[in-house]
């Protein structure tokens, strides 16, 4: 008797946590899912300007008026060298720089402005140089990252021009980055 | 009763969307500008210079009345428009001058010890005199200046021989030339 009853407590024990796991097997849940992000980056370029308004405060005659490789003649020349004046902050990877001159009493009496930008970091390198006879749109293109330049501004008044040396000028220069 | 898997999707795609629309999209946000004004006031630039093509050894005898000529030049470099150049002359001896102001390149200013003379018109455009023992007077030689970088004023000094030698001997002439804005 003693045996079989040990055998039979066995089974018993067995088929009850048999029963056991069946009950809590059929009480668990989904445990594990899947969750899908969707998003965009959106696209980011901010332009910088340490410096909105720069005084020409240095000046020198000039008898060939050279500036940049280009004569002017005889001529007051003016300058200003403004240091990581410019700074792009930029998530694309290519966008484009370009500036334009508006129209003012100084370049419509003959006055002339110059304008070099380099590169803050590394070696100098000049990335364009424009005058405001053109009012061309000199390019320089970049990519993500943080870009920082160096200006120099150049002003030329011309002894044959109307420019007078009583008078106050403001020249505006406006420059656009854009993503390509 | 659950949210079909469909749902979702469609609901968080339209959450991205309107993310997207709230942060201005990558359209508005692809290009910046910045304005710099150059504040700028052009100063005012004077020279001038003068300079005599030769020494007293140089002067030239004049056919025909005898006087003896050095030439001279002044040059104004200037971004004035207008200006006034003054001569101021000084002269050691008893003896008479008259200076015949002209304008241009090409004709002289006349200096004539022995009378008031003008030469070279129509350019002349003013004529001084200098006479006795007067040391020191001031001129105006020209009105006006400023249609180029140069300008420039070639002048001849000439001397009479024969009030030279009534005069005894014509001593150091200094002229000194100002230009008035």
């Amino acid at each position: 008797m003693g045996r079989f009853f040990y055998v039979r407590v066995v089974l018993v024990a067995a088929l009850l946590s048999l029963a056991l796991s069946g009950v809590v097997w059929a009480q668990s849940p989904e445990s594990s899912g899947t969750v899908n992000l969707t998003f965009s980056v959106p696209a980011h370029i901010e332009l910088i300007v340490k410096d909105e308004t720069v005084s020409i405060s240095s000046w020198e005659f000039s008898g060939d008026g050279r500036v940049e490789g280009e004569s002017f003649g005889a001529s007051m020349i003016g300058s200003a060298e403004v240091s990581q004046h410019l700074t792009v902050h930029s998530n694309v990877p290519a966008w484009s720089l370009s500036q334009a001159f508006d129209t003012n009493a100084f370049l419509s009496a003959g006055g002339h402005v110059v304008i070099k930008l380099t590169h803050s970091l590394g070696a100098p390198s000049v990335v364009f140089s424009s005058t405001s006879d053109s009012n061309s749109y000199a390019v320089e293109t970049g990519g993500s990252g943080t870009s920082t330049f160096d200006v120099v501004y150049y002003v030329v008044a011309p002894f044959s021009s109307d420019v007078n040396p009583q008078n106050s000028y403001n020249v505006q220069v406006t420059y656009t980055i854009t993503a390509l | 009763m659950g949210v079909s898997t469909g749902t979702r999707r469609i609901a968080a795609l339209l959450a991205g969307f309107l993310a997207l629309f709230a942060c201005g999209g990558p359209t508005a946000a692809a290009a910046d500008f910045a304005v710099v004004t150059l504040q700028l006031r052009v100063p005012l630039y004077l020279d001038v210079s003068a300079a005599i093509d030769g020494t007293a050894e140089d002067f030239e005898r004049e056919e025909g009345s005898g006087a003896h000529v050095v030439r001279s030049y002044v040059t104004i470099t200037t971004n004035q428009g207008d200006w006034l150049l003054v001569a101021s002359v000084e002269g050691w001896g008893n003896w008479a001058l008259a200076v015949p102001l002209v304008s241009g390149e090409d004709v002289a200013v006349e200096i004539d010890v022995a009378e008031h003379k003008l030469q070279g018109s129509p350019s002349v455009v003013q004529s001084i005199a200098w006479r006795g023992n007067e040391l020191r007077r001031a001129y105006t030689l020209v009105e006006r200046g400023g249609a180029g970088p140069f300008q420039q004023l070639r002048l001849a000094y000439r001397f009479h021989p024969g009030l030279l030698q009534a005069s005894g001997g014509l001593g150091p002439l200094r002229v000194v030339y100002t230009v008035v804005l």
